[in-house]
């Protein structure tokens, strides 16, 4: 898909490679200036509401008045082995994720 | 049996005998071939899970077991919504082969009421886009002119009802991705009140605003439909609790002094701000001037509203709120729990991997776009400014609705538009969402409904109703069909003299 004329500067496609890091998810260099762009467009709605007045502090709407919240409490799933198959990898009754502290480090270093 | 046999009358010659389960699978499956390689509607087809539970049906049926009150009529879901043992990818290379290990609460009612699920439809990965084209693994076509979209994201459902595979399917809207899809292809298309319908195991996009809704050939078939799949579910929090009403009985033919006037007494509202707005297609004005009339000999006395800040900003305010959800609801997507994982040495590395390589770029963008307004710079002039314009718009809504009954207004401001029309302009494209942010903003129900004239591209009208009043919705749709059937008919003893 050939890119749209962005006309994006330096800074803005900086700006780009930093949300794009944030959301974590890789972009190239081509990718990033069509993000750059995108920012400036998204940011020309997010301007347009500027002007409507509205009175500070308010909370988010939640769009469903009757809606209860359910208790804070601890729920036992029936399905926690079949979301854990479905994982890319497992173990036990654990996901696997790479080694967060010490990458380089030995066996059991953590 | 026909492929325009609806849910209703199916459901009905299965309870009584008259059709067997496996032959109303057949004849989807039948259809399914011979459609999909031109239209490309669907991502999954339940060939082997669809024949057991006909064969099912067909045993609990022979025992004299009760039927259902969707014995044996075939559904498609669209491939948010889980059905466990069988794919659910969003259209997405993120979930590519991965296996759904729950049932969705709508998988579950249905299968409770007989229906019989057939396949997962295509739709615009993660529901983010209007047209299906962001699909990874092809666009679909729109069975009414294949040189069009079939609108999106439910775009796959919507194809699939209009091309007679299936009487219904049941797809998730977020700000008109049930609806406009519905008008393009000419189809109806329901979306529920936020909250009467049970969202567990539906992919989420954005959750304030997300709403399993369906999409279908005849009003009476949304409201069999909507009999099935409402009422209160606890695993999902924003379910709310509260007694429905019969929908049944609100799209019944009225008898007695009601029968020529079905809507008299009832107050329905235009909107000022779109009556003279120029960015409506003739085709569309068109279509709402002929509801109007219909709705008038219905007995409907039709009103105006003003609704200047919900037509003027909430595409924006939309747009904002939109991104931001769906940067949080993406998150889960990490490599760790489900679906596509990169090779990585590190947890940064194959966060960054993963979602480089299994989102799309519309996904990409949207989700980037979102991280940035949730950011500590951005926060209040962004998100908590759209939050709060949101709640104007909803009470400039609600207000509206304390002095009518309905709002009537076109659910598209054009037909459908050509494949590749938009590429890559994703805000272009999102202008089709014109008029249907509001009522999602506003967790309102809404239904749309082809109006456009004889052998003339769809156009959807759409009426929305205070929150619980789908069966006012019902029921008008209802006299405007038979308003319709009734005018068709002396067209055709004129035609026949």
């Amino acid at each position: 898909m050939a890119l749209r004329k962005q006309g994006v500067g330096a800074q803005e496609i900086a700006l780009a490679a930093r949300i794009a890091s944030n959301a974590r998810i890789f972009m190239d260099e081509e990718e990033t200036i069509d993000l750059a762009g995108f920012i400036n467009e998204f940011m020309g709605y997010a301007d347009e509401l500027a002007g409507v007045a509205v009175s500070a502090g308010g909370e988010p709407s939640l769009g469903s008045p009757r809606a209860r919240a359910r208790e804070d409490a601890v729920r036992r799933s029936d399905v926690r082995d079949a979301v854990l198959d479905a994982a890319p990898t497992r173990s036990g009754s654990f996901f696997v994720v790479p080694r967060i502290l010490d990458p380089q480090g030995e066996e059991g270093s953590l | 049996m026909q492929l325009s046999m609806t849910a209703a009358e199916t459901a009905r010659r299965v309870s009584e005998g008259e059709l067997r389960p496996l032959e109303t699978v057949d004849v989807f499956m039948k259809t399914a071939r011979e459609r999909e390689p031109n239209l490309h509607a669907l991502l999954a087809v339940l060939e082997e899970r669809a024949g057991h539970a006909a064969e099912r049906l067909d045993a609990s049926l022979s025992r004299g077991e009760g039927p259902g009150p969707l014995s044996g009529v075939p559904v498609v879901l669209d491939d948010g919504i889980c059905v466990r043992g069988t794919p659910t990818t969003c259209a997405s290379r993120m979930l590519e082969g991965w296996i759904a290990p729950y049932d969705s609460a709508a998988s579950e009612m249905l299968d409770s009421s007989g229906a019989i699920i057939c396949a997962k439809g295509n739709m615009d990965e993660f529901s983010i886009g209007c047209s299906t084209e962001t699909s990874a693994f092809g666009a679909t076509a729109n069975p009414c002119d294949p040189g069009r979209v079939p609108g999106g994201s439910a775009g796959g459902c919507a194809a699939a009802v209009a091309a007679g595979y299936a009487p219904l399917a049941l797809a998730c809207d977020t700000g008109g991705s049930l609806l406009q899809p519905a008008s393009y292809c000419g189809v109806y298309g329901l979306r529920p009140t936020y909250g009467l319908v049970s969202r567990w195991g539906v992919a989420a996009l954005a959750p304030s605003m997300d709403q399993l809704g369906i999409l279908s050939r005849t009003v009476e078939d949304a409201a069999l439909a909507l009999s099935v799949i409402s009422g209160h579910d606890p695993r999902d929090a924003m379910s709310s609790p509260g007694d429905r009403p019969d929908y049944m009985a609100a799209v019944a033919v009225p008898d007695g002094k009601d029968a020529r006037r079905p809507l008299a007494g009832r107050r329905i509202a235009t909107v000022a701000e779109m009556r003279g707005g120029s960015d409506l297609a003739g085709a569309c004005r068109e279509a709402l001037d002929r509801t109007l009339a219909m709705l008038a000999e219905a007995g409907a006395e039709l009103v105006e509203v003003h609704l200047p800040l919900s037509f003027n900003h909430g595409l924006a305010c939309y747009q904002v709120l939109l991104a931001a959800e769906a940067s949080s609801s993406l998150a889960r997507f990490d490599g760790v729990r489900h679906g596509l994982s990169a090779e990585a040495d590190s947890l940064n590395s194959l966060y960054l991997g993963t979602r480089g390589k299994g989102f799309g770029r519309e996904v990409k963008r949207v989700a980037a776009a979102g991280t940035y307004i949730l950011g500590s710079d951005r926060y209040e002039d962004c998100y908590l400014r759209a939050s709060n314009v949101r709640r104007r718009i909803v009470g400039e809504l609600l207000d509206a609705l304390a002095g009518c009954d309905l709002i009537a207004l076109p659910t598209t401001p054009t037909t459908a538009f050509r494949r590749g029309e938009f590429d890559g302009d994703y805000f272009g494209m999102s202008l089709s969402l014109s008029f249907t942010v509001q009522a999602s903003l506003a967790g309102l129900p809404a239904l749309s409904f082809n109006a456009a004239g004889a052998g003339e591209l769809p156009a959807g009208v759409q009426l929305i109703a205070p929150r619980r009043g789908e069966a006012g919705l019902l029921a008008a749709a209802a006299a405007i069909e038979r308003v319709r059937a009734s005018r068709d008919e002396a067209g055709e003893r004129r035609s026949e003299r």
